[in-house]
């Protein structure tokens, strides 16, 4: 169940053997919406030494009068390169946690957060916290401006990936759909 | 590596779309739900579509959730499973189970974190409404889905794709903890049609409801220190003043609805 682990190292390899050319370090604010920091491929050692800097009041929106620098420390776990090409090259994703200028997690980050809750749960003797999700959302028309309208689309595509983690977009009738045994 | 990509189209019902993920740890789950949401509308926008994961765009269809699917594991072992246990589930489940409906309000907040969350949250649609839990009926708060063994896990049915996965997690895994450090026991297993009860008989067997709004679910989190201490004090902070202004904005917001019932009639 557990995700692949690269060192930077192999990142680097996949970097020259797949031209890299984009790294987006993705980051999860308050609520829950994604926030990005794209950077060329030249900052790709910046990256694995922690050493990018973001702005913090992206996580919770509010300014601080102090100094809020904060660095950015990926997940190394979390490569991915997107499988949508780009005329300019490929685009590979971190997802990072968000720290203090002297490397300590920013408690305001989610994600550190998270891992803060999962630390208490192994001292309480467990080992794993394992989650099954099922997100549900609509499709809707785009209109020729490119904005959502509220028309629902009546063509859905199904989507299947292939990925060792991954289960398939299943298209169908809400009520009914659903299934025991996530797990087989 | 990574994935490949196959688009087909069929003919289906219009609207509303479900992945069922296998489980993944907390973590890896958290940012698995939000690369998922990247990649379904990167690719939504590509097939000239939008996907949206607001909780209830429509009225009187379906909204859309995110049931949440849980068990602890001690190394390979199903903390929650005892096959001498009762329904072959642990004092640990039990627990667990007992810590989520104690905690239930305050989580909803979390949860369930926009306005619009709450017009999800509403009878008729499967959505659950009710602080209870069953292993037979298929709309409860916490569902008991029938596998065992390392599949035995707690289902929470009122989580929407609205939710930071990264605090539902968290604030779910706090409040389940708890009632194992303090051995709650839940209150008896709801088998019957809770939508059928009187309000009256709901009180009578200590079934109680869930926030209607976001204010009601907020003011539940503020007197509830366990779900706090799941966010810490940072974040606790950020959320509550973040969602007061929410809140704020919204109420001075006049409907449609409003406009629609009130204009003639006075």
């Amino acid at each position: 169940m557990a995700r692949k682990q690269y060192t930077a190292d192999e990142i680097r390899d996949i970097v020259k053997q797949e031209n890299v050319q984009f790294l987006r370090l993705m980051f999860t604010d308050i609520n829950g919406i994604i926030k990005n920091v794209e950077v060329p491929i030249s900052q790709l050692d910046k990256v694995l030494n922690n050493k990018i800097t973001m702005d913090g009041s992206s996580i919770d929106g509010f300014v601080r009068i102090e100094e809020s620098d904060m660095l950015l420390f990926p997940d190394l776990d979390t490569w991915m390169i997107f499988p949508w090409g780009s005329e300019h090259g490929k685009v590979a994703r971190l997802i990072c946690s968000v720290h203090m200028t002297d490397g300590t997690p920013f408690a305001g980050d989610p994600r550190n957060n998270l891992a803060r809750v999962i630390e208490k749960m192994k001292a309480d003797g467990f080992s794993s916290f394992n989650i099954g999700p099922e997100p549900e959302f609509f499709l809707f028309k785009l209109d020729d401006n490119g904005r959502p309208t509220t028309t629902l689309n009546d063509k859905a595509p199904t989507l299947t990936w292939h990925h060792s983690t991954w289960a398939k977009i299943a298209s169908g009738h809400r009520a009914g759909t659903r299934k025991d045994g996530l797990r087989s | 590596m990574g994935f490949e990509v196959e688009a087909s189209h069929h003919e289906v019902a219009p609207g509303q779309h479900e992945v069922d993920f296998k489980y993944a740890n907390a973590l890896e789950a958290a940012d698995n739900i939000q690369t998922f949401k990247l990649v379904v509308k990167t690719i939504a926008r590509k097939h000239g579509l939008y996907a949206t994961f607001m909780p209830k765009p429509l009225h009187g269809i379906n909204g859309s959730g995110m049931h949440m699917n849980m068990s602890l594991f001690k190394g390979k072992d199903n903390a929650f499973f005892d096959a001498e246990g009762e329904d072959q589930l642990s004092a640990t489940a039990l627990h667990f189970l007992a810590g989520l409906l104690d905690h239930a309000r305050a989580l909803t907040a979390i949860n369930n974190p926009i306005v619009n969350s709450y017009k999800r949250l509403v009878p008729g649609f499967e959505a659950p409404v009710y602080i209870a839990w069953s292993g037979k009926n298929r709309s409860p708060l916490i569902r008991v889905p029938s596998g065992r063994g390392v599949s035995t896990r707690l289902e929470m049915r009122s989580v929407d794709p609205s939710a930071n996965p990264y605090l539902s997690i968290a604030a779910m895994l706090t409040a389940g903890l708890d009632g194992i450090e303090e051995k709650l026991q839940p209150e008896e297993a709801v088998d019957r049609n809770i939508y059928r009860m009187a309000q009256s008989e709901r009180l009578a067997n200590h079934i109680q409801d869930l926030p209607s709004t976001l204010h009601n679910a907020l003011k539940y989190l503020e007197t509830d220190e366990v779900v706090q201490s799941a966010l810490g004090d940072h974040l606790y902070h950020s959320f509550l003043d973040s969602k007061n202004v929410e809140w704020a904005a919204y109420r001075q917001q006049v409907s449609e609805w409003e406009r629609e019932q009130y204009l003639e009639l006075y």
